[in-house]
């Protein structure tokens, strides 16, 4: 039997600072009693509803308090919480429902997607329009307990895209939610109970979650709640209102932030910014530490580690490169056949911790080819060594992490191969200002002349049928498409005709 | 001699909204203004294509008005 994570992350401060403020959201606030409190009641109404401890609910909530009542409460019950983001589309929600065999959907009244893809078929929980989840629950009986797990136990799963478009489940133990905070909160970052954490990436995502979620708990520190969209003005304001003193976000937001300054020079009260999600081109670097004077703690961890793995440090960062190995964490650099390069050489990087997460739900070829024997598991990233120091150079295959979200190619062509106009088409990775986007190439049917009146009309097809961050950035119309001998489309070769 | 209402229009045709275009002030941050992470790729990509010029990384992060366009690619021309 090992701490039930929930259990280990309030009651100690319960028992320091209960009045104490845990989440500020807009005009409300929730303080570390209040939370505690209304995580029994969701974990007791959860066991009155009959679900079991292994079983799975899934939570579709912007940033608001019911995501960290819903999820912990959950976890407090041994029920196994499943956040997926706001932005999935019905089919997306119906595949997890489905995949997960979900007992219970927590949502939000105006979430129109996830409440779809459930009529029907699974029980929905409603939280309040302005964010509140009080009626989750009654009062729990005095003999309650929280569940206990086991070691084997899930806490947690997240769904992350695949390579062929479908959602992958990857789930996680009870410990691999208080790792990073020791790991990376508090021997990289020096997070303390002073601290005020504001995370512009969202708590549906390893990395939100980690940052808005785990870290202000374990640290006993307060976190600010964005349940809108990461726009630039919108979180200019709530640094104003709050002036938090540590920030998160990926690079596609602090080139946002940058581009909204029309002064020589940005004033925030951060003490630290730190950045991941997607690979950081020194230039947003540069340009956020000339106009902030403080500089970006750039790093890179993965749904399956649950954890920022490779790190700079703060007074220390290397311009270009990821940073240093975290504790707890090992790394390798190999070649096709797996054999180690030497420093200085490019290779794919594989990673090994005890956080990382055992296997894909309900994908067992998937995690044989992911998940090595040996404990060490393929990232999928091609990384190169030297002196200690980690350096992205790409992907080993073809998806695109743009803003801190998987993309998968094969998903945005078959979409716009829906298109009339479109006969064959590519889609890869194409780069903007250092950042990474999703660029299209067509190929058009017989007849169709391209021209801006097209680009425009593919680019609203896209819009109807894909989230925004999947549509692409540009569309190059092409004469023909390079293709392997079995016919498939050589993205790689499409990456570098850009 | 480049516009600020061809930039618009070649806003307009790369997919942006129109009520976003027609009201932008050319002086003030397009990101301030409802150009959001995803559109302001599309239009930089759009400059690159119709002018021939290219938007070298530092240079993205210094183009953040109409104005910024207008005189980037008059000065790139």
């Amino acid at each position: 039997m090992i701490e039930n994570a929930a259990v280990a992350l309030l009651v100690p401060n319960l028992k320091r600072h209960p009045d104490k403020i845990a989440y500020f959201c807009g005009a409300q606030s929730m303080t570390y009693r209040e939370l505690d409190s209304a995580c029994r009641r969701f974990a007791f109404g959860l066991q009155q509803r009959g679900i079991n401890p292994g079983e799975r609910v899934l939570i579709v909530l912007p940033d608001v308090p019911a995501f960290p009542v819903a999820f912990l409460g959950s976890i407090m019950a041994g029920v196994v919480a499943i956040a997926a983001g706001t932005t999935l589309q019905e089919t997306d929600v119906a595949y997890i429902l489905k995949d997960s065999d979900t007992r219970l959907l927590i949502t939000h009244p105006a979430l129109s997607a996830p409440r779809a893809a459930a009529r029907g078929k699974v029980d929905e929980m409603l939280c309040e329009p302005e964010g509140g989840l009080a009626a989750s629950g009654s009062e729990p009986t005095a003999d309650w307990q929280p569940y206990t797990p086991a070691a084997k136990d899930f806490a947690f799963m997240l769904y992350s895209s695949g390579s062929t478009g479908q959602p992958k489940g990857i789930p996680h133990r009870h410990p691999d939610l208080i790792a990073p905070s020791r790991r990376v909160g508090e021997e990289i970052l020096g997070l303390s109970p002073q601290d005020v954490i504001f995370s512009a990436s969202k708590l549906s995502f390893a990395y939100g979650l980690i940052n808005s979620l785990i870290y202000p708990l374990f640290f006993g520190a307060s976190a600010v709640l964005h349940p809108g969209r990461p726009d630039p003005a919108e979180i200019l304001k709530i640094i104003e209102q709050h002036r938090p003193t540590v920030f998160f976000s990926v690079p596609t937001i602090y080139m946002q932030l940058i581009l909204s300054c029309s002064a020589d020079h940005m004033k925030f009260p951060m003490r630290l910014c730190c950045s991941a999600g997607e690979a950081l081109p020194e230039s947003i670097l540069e340009e956020w530490r000339r106009l902030t004077g403080l500089e970006l703690i750039d790093g890179i961890g993965s749904t399956e580690a649950c954890c920022i793995y490779i790190c700079n440090r703060p007074g220390r960062v290397r311009p270009g490169s990821t940073g240093q190995i975290v504790p707890g964490f090992s790394a390798r650099i190999v070649d096709d056949d797996l054999n180690d390069v030497p420093p200085g050489v490019e290779g794919h990087l594989l990673i090994k911790g005890d956080t990382l997460a055992p296997f894909y739900w309900n994908l067992p070829e998937k995690s044989a080819a992911t998940m090595l024997p040996d404990g060490f598991v393929r990232t999928g990233d091609v990384f190169v060594e030297q002196d200690g120091y980690y350096s992205y150079r790409g992907r080993s295959d073809d998806m695109i992490k743009a803003g801190g979200q998987w993309i998968s190619p094969v998903r945005v062509e078959d979409t716009l191969h829906r298109h009339p106009a479109v006969a064959e088409c590519g889609v890869a990775a194409i780069s903007v200002g250092g950042l990474v986007k999703p660029g299209a190439f067509v190929l058009l049917a017989p007849g169709v002349q391209q021209g801006a009146g097209l680009t425009r009309e593919l680019r609203d097809h896209m819009l109807d049928l894909l989230p925004e961050y999947m549509c692409p950035a540009r569309y190059i119309f092409v004469e023909d498409l390079p293709r392997t001998a079995t016919g498939k489309v050589k993205r790689f070769e499409l990456r570098k005709a850009i | 001699m480049v516009t600020v209402e061809e930039l618009k229009r070649i806003m307009c045709h790369a997919g942006i909204e129109r009520s976003i275009v027609d009201a932008m002030d050319p002086a003030e941050p397009l990101a301030l203004q409802g150009l959001d992470s995803i559109d302001y790729p599309v239009f930089a990509l759009a400059v690159e294509e119709r002018f021939g010029v290219k938007i070298s990384d530092r240079d993205a992060l210094r183009l953040k008005t109409l104005d910024d366009f207008k005189q980037f690619v008059e000065g790139a021309r």
